[in-house]
Order: structure tokens, then C-alpha cells, then sequence
């Protein structure tokens, strides 16, 4: 059969695949505004090919926050600390309890000295005992979407020791990338600052391991700020903030937003540690001292709980981020682990025991540069 | 299996998890659409932004139609417009064959010959609207009439600028000369 143009544009239709956490946070952003009461539905209009450019919408291209991302969509550190912590108040609401204001880190289970989870903290140790010499000098993670958003999508991700990132949908693609210098480090899901924090973690002092993790996003520092103010000086900067974004808030129909809470805060400071710690051990995971780390640094949440699981024959633990944790009306999020290396095996966005809105699994291994350059991986 | 224009009438009757499995049947597609063409951060930071368009202009869906992809791809298609008015002019590319920044898919098809680069400038020179159709077709693998539902034209006007653009792009000397260079090689193979 003769190739005509449309096969030859059918070729280009390759991208770079959007990473599973991208969809989470989408739909995150989507279930803020379905919580959001005050919407009033807006008319989308059809698109139409070539019209005239309007005024410029408000999509900077400035990086943005994760949490903010999580929550309002493109609203983020640029719009200031009421945008990133409006998140907050969006999705936790609901939650108020008052304790004493203190910063994140030193309220940390693990500088109280109790509530550490044991168990993460034993398959740490475990870890560190049986790790040898690493081998290779990369370490690729072959990602498969087992459910939605995409079955049967496989993304194969080479992370390098000296920080390159490379990525591809097919074992030929990622040799081609390699070969081709199609480094993507750098981009805002940079992996190096939260790998540097879990090695730190595998042998440092917990609190500050977890002050490291949350510092890997910028946005976090926000929260921090807000929870060492008493109830009358929060209210005061809150509205201050807000004020100040404005517009940009009521464009992302996030208007008007309460004063959050000490509990809506330290959730949010949790889940930034537990975002960061699975994100490290997704991309870092063929370094035992980085999954030794995550999990002592795991271990000081008390909102994440493990059950001892079997997933293939084998012995597994179940990590489950509480819906709480999540930002409230959220599924949960569940990482299951092999209980004898503490390897990750999948993520699971969903409640256990119900349906599932997307299921990821991994395969970790250490490999060379040159061994996938050279296809023979 | 439950339609997607059921599954937004119960949405619209309140029930939000009906929306949300509208979202998580399309969402690949979607990712993978708007990757195609603004690159993978931009597709990451708008995606979030696409959702809550369609979940708030849900009313208009004409639930005539059992499937809502083309629907979704039209509402995405308007986010990516306002995005790219966004961006400073020195940032906006010419020619869609430039947009996924970041990432060259060449590579992973064939090293041998630059398909991309010789397809760059024909593509370039193809009216806004034909090069939309013709995209659709071929990356998202509508029908000609779905790609229609996207871009809220008949489906003949779509039909009609397909065909002109298949026409332009295979009488391009380059096009043409690519094709035959294909062609003769499976011949002799």
C-alpha cells in the first residue's frame, strides 16, 4: 500500500506524554470548582479557526506552585501567597481545629518524638542493611497506565545520576532520546531537589529531612508563614493577599475564600511532603538510600497509614495518603511498596476497595547510559 | 456502557461523579491533544483549566451526541487560543509541526529522513482552518464530521478544506518528492 500525505503527517504525531500527576492535578483543579458552590456556569463557546486575537488572557507562563496547581490550576506563585493558599481554604473548608501555631517542621510526630510509623521505618532500616554498591549510573523507570487515564500507555523514564532526565514512549524512542541529547531535565517537575532531600533523609535528623522535602516546593514556605500567625495577624495578610490578587482569584472563580485553619495547614504542609516523597521515589527509586529516606520521611505522617498487602506472590505494603491529606473531597492516594526493598510497584488514585480514577505501575532498574544508548537494556 | 451524553445529564442533575468519569474515559486523548500542540508543560498547566470549561459549559453539550470526545477537543482547542494570545509574540511559532516544544518525536520514527523539516514549510503555507481538519484527522483520528463537531463548522465545510489541504500538501514539490522517495523504496523492497 502506497504512503500518501496523511500517513507522513500521521508521523508527527508524537509528544511527549503528560505525566500521571498531571492528570491527577487536573482533576483536582476540576473537583475545587465542582466544590465551588458560588460557579455560575459559563457558556463555552466552539472555537473558530482563525480568528482575530483578543485581549491577552491571564496564562502566564511562569511556572507555577504545585500546590496551587493541585488546586487552582494555573493560579500559582506568581499570583502570591493568597493564590496558594486559597487552595487550601478551597478544599478544606470543612476542617477546623485549633491548635497551637507552629511551623511545620517542627511539629513534625518525628521532633515530638511519637506517632512514627513504625513499620516505614523498620523496612527503612532493612533497606539500608541490604543495600550494596549501586550499579549503573542511571536508573530507568518504566511507568504502564493500568487504568485511566490512559491503559496501557507506557512511558519510559531514564533518570541519571548526574541529573539528566529523558523520556519516551517505546524502548526504541528512549535509545533514540538518549542518543539524540533530548535531556528534559529542568522543566518545573525537576526530580533532583527531591532526591537530594530523601538521601538526605536516609541518614539526617527527620525534622529537618522533612523541612528539606517540603522546601523542594517554594510554595510550601507560604503555608509555614501562615501557621506561625496567630488567628487576628493570618486574617490580617490573608485579606491583604487576597486583596491584592483579585482579579486573578475571580478569573479562576475562587472568590471569596476563608481564613484557613491550623489543621487545613498542616494537611497542606503533609501533603506537600508526601507529593515531593513519592515523586522522589517514583524517579529515584534505584537508589536504596533514596527509598530508605522516603520512607523515614513517610513515616512522620500521621495521616498515611500502611497495610501489610501482596501484590504478584509478593509481600507488599500499601501506603494510603487519607482523603483528608488530599485536600478534602479527594480520592485517596495509595503506593504500594515491596516490603522487602520498599521498590515502588504502583500508584493508585482512588479509594481502596472502590473504583479507581487511575492506576500506575513501575518497574525500576539500574542501568548505563550507554547500555540504552546502545539498545541493550 | 453508560454514554457520555447520559453521563452529563446525570451531571447536570447534580450527580459530580458522573462528570467526573466523563473525564477520566477522554483524559489521555485530551493530555495527548494539547501536548501535541503546546509541548508537555504547557498541555500539564492546561489541562486542569480544560476540565473546568467543560464542566461549567456542560449545559451547552448536545446530548444528541452519545460520545463527548470531539466536544472536549473543541473546548480544549478554545483554551489553547487563549493561550497562545498569552504567550509574547517572540514566543509563538510559526507552523504546527514547531509547537510540542521540548520534545522531538523525529527520532523515535525514523532517523534517515527529516520528515518533519520537509513537512514544516507546506504545512506552514496551508489556511489556519484546513491545517486544524487535517490535524484532527490524522493525529486524533476523528471522522471528518467529528472534526467538525470540534471546530462548530458543517460537516461539507470540513469535508472541503481536508480535501484542499491533502491537495496543497501533496502537490508540494517537497511533499511530492518525499512521497515518491517512499513509495519507489517499498516498490523495490
Amino acid at each position: 500500500m502506497n504512503v500518501d500525505e496523511m500517513d507522513l503527517i500521521s508521523q508527527l504525531k508524537d509528544a511527549a506524554p503528560l505525566r500521571p500527576e498531571a492528570y491527577e492535578r487536573a482533576r483536582t483543579t476540576l473537583r475545587a470548582a465542582m466544590a465551588d458552590p458560588g460557579r455560575e456556569p459559563a457558556p463555552e463557546l466552539v472555537a473558530v479557526p482563525g480568528t482575530a486575537p483578543g485581549r491577552r488572557e491571564g496564562l502566564s507562563r511562569t511556572r507555577t506552585g504545585r500546590r496551587g496547581m493541585r488546586t487552582l490550576g494555573k493560579v500559582g506563585i506568581g499570583a502570591g501567597i493568597s493564590a496558594v493558599a486559597a487552595g487550601v481554604a478551597v478544599a478544606l473548608v470543612a476542617t477546623s481545629t485549633s491548635q497551637p501555631a507552629a511551623p511545620g517542621g517542627s511539629q513534625s510526630p518525628a521532633a515530638k518524638g511519637s506517632a512514627v510509623n513504625s513499620q516505614l521505618v523498620t523496612l527503612a532500616a532493612a533497606i539500608k542493611a541490604s543495600s550494596g554498591n549501586l550499579h549503573g549510573n542511571a536508573s530507568l523507570v518504566i511507568q504502564t497506565d493500568v487504568g485511566a487515564p490512559s491503559p496501557g500507555n507506557v512511558t519510559y523514564n531514564l533518570f541519571t545520576d548526574n541529573g539528566a532526565y529523558y523520556g519516551a514512549n517505546s524502548k526504541k524512542g528512549i535509545t533514540a532520546a538518549v542518543d539524540h541529547h533530548q535531556n528534559l531535565a529542568g522543566s518545573w517537575l525537576d526530580a533532583r531537589q527531591v532526591v537530594a532531600a530523601a538521601r538526605y533523609a536516609a541518614t539526617g535528623d527527620l525534622t529537618a529531612a522533612r523541612q528539606r522535602m517540603l522546601n523542594a516546593t517554594s510554595a510550601a514556605k507560604q503555608f509555614e508563614r501562615l501557621l506561625r500567625l496567630g488567628p487576628a495577624a493570618r486574617k490580617k495578610l490573608w485579606e491583604k493577599e487576597m486583596a491584592k490578587d483579585r482579579a486573578i482569584l475571580k478569573a479562576k472563580h475562587a472568590w471569596p475564600l476563608p481564613v484557613p485553619t491550623d489543621k487545613a495547614l498542616r494537611n497542606d504542609i503533609n501533603y506537600e511532603i508526601w507529593y515531593n516523597s513519592i515523586n522522589a521515589l517514583t524517579e529515584g527509586a534505584g537508589n536504596p538510600q533514596v527509598r530508605e529516606g522516603v520512607l523515614r520521611v513517610l513515616s512522620t505522617i500521621p495521616e498515611v497509614t500502611v497495610a501489610n498487602s501482596a501484590t504478584g506472590g509478593q509481600p507488599t505494603l500499601a501506603l494510603t495518603a487519607a482523603p483528608a491529606l488530599m485536600g478534602g473531597g479527594l480520592p485517596a492516594q495509595v503506593v504500594t511498596v515491596n516490603a522487602r526493598t520498599g521498590m515502588p510497584i504502583s500508584l493508585v488514585n482512588g479509594t481502596p476497595g472502590q473504583k479507581y480514577y487511575s492506576k500506575t505501575t513501575y518497574r525500576v532498574s539500574r542501568v548505563t547510559l550507554a547500555s540504552v544508548r546502545s539498545g541493550r537494556f | 456502557m453508560t454514554s457520555d451524553a447520559e453521563l452529563i445529564g446525570r451531571s447536570l442533575a447534580g450527580d459530580g461523579e458522573a462528570f467526573m468519569e466523563v473525564i477520566c474515559r477522554h483524559e489521555g486523548a485530551v493530555g495527548a491533544y494539547l501536548a501535541r500542540r503546546a509541548g508537555r508543560e504547557a498541555a500539564e498547566d492546561l489541562l486542569g483549566d480544560v476540565w473546568v470549561a467543560a464542566f461549567e459549559s456542560r449545559r451547552t453539550y448536545d446530548r444528541s451526541f452519545a460520545g463527548a470526545r470531539p466536544w472536549l477537543y473543541g473546548v480544549a482547542l478554545n483554551r489553547l487560543r487563549r493561550y497562545w494570545r498569552s504567550l509574547p509574540s517572540e514566543d509563538l511559532v510559526p507552523d504546527v509541526t514547531s509547537l510540542a516544544s521540548g520534545w522531538d518525536p523525529w527520532p523515535a520514527v525514523d532517523e534517515r529522513v527529516d520528515t518533519r523539516a520537509v513537512l514544516r514549510a507546506p504545512l506552514t503555507r496551508l489556511r489556519p482552518e484546513e491545517r486544524e481538519v487535517l490535524t484532527l484527522v490524522a493525529w486524533e483520528d476523528l471522522t471528518v464530521a467529528d472534526a467538525a463537531r470540534v471546530l462548530g463548522m458543517p460537516a461539507g465545510t470540513a469535508r472541503r478544506l481536508l480535501h484542499q489541504a491533502r491537495t496543497a500538501l501533496r502537490n508540494a514539490p517537497e511533499v511530492a518528492a518525499l512521497l515518491t522517495d517512499f513509495n519507489s523504496v517499498k516498490e523495490s523492497l
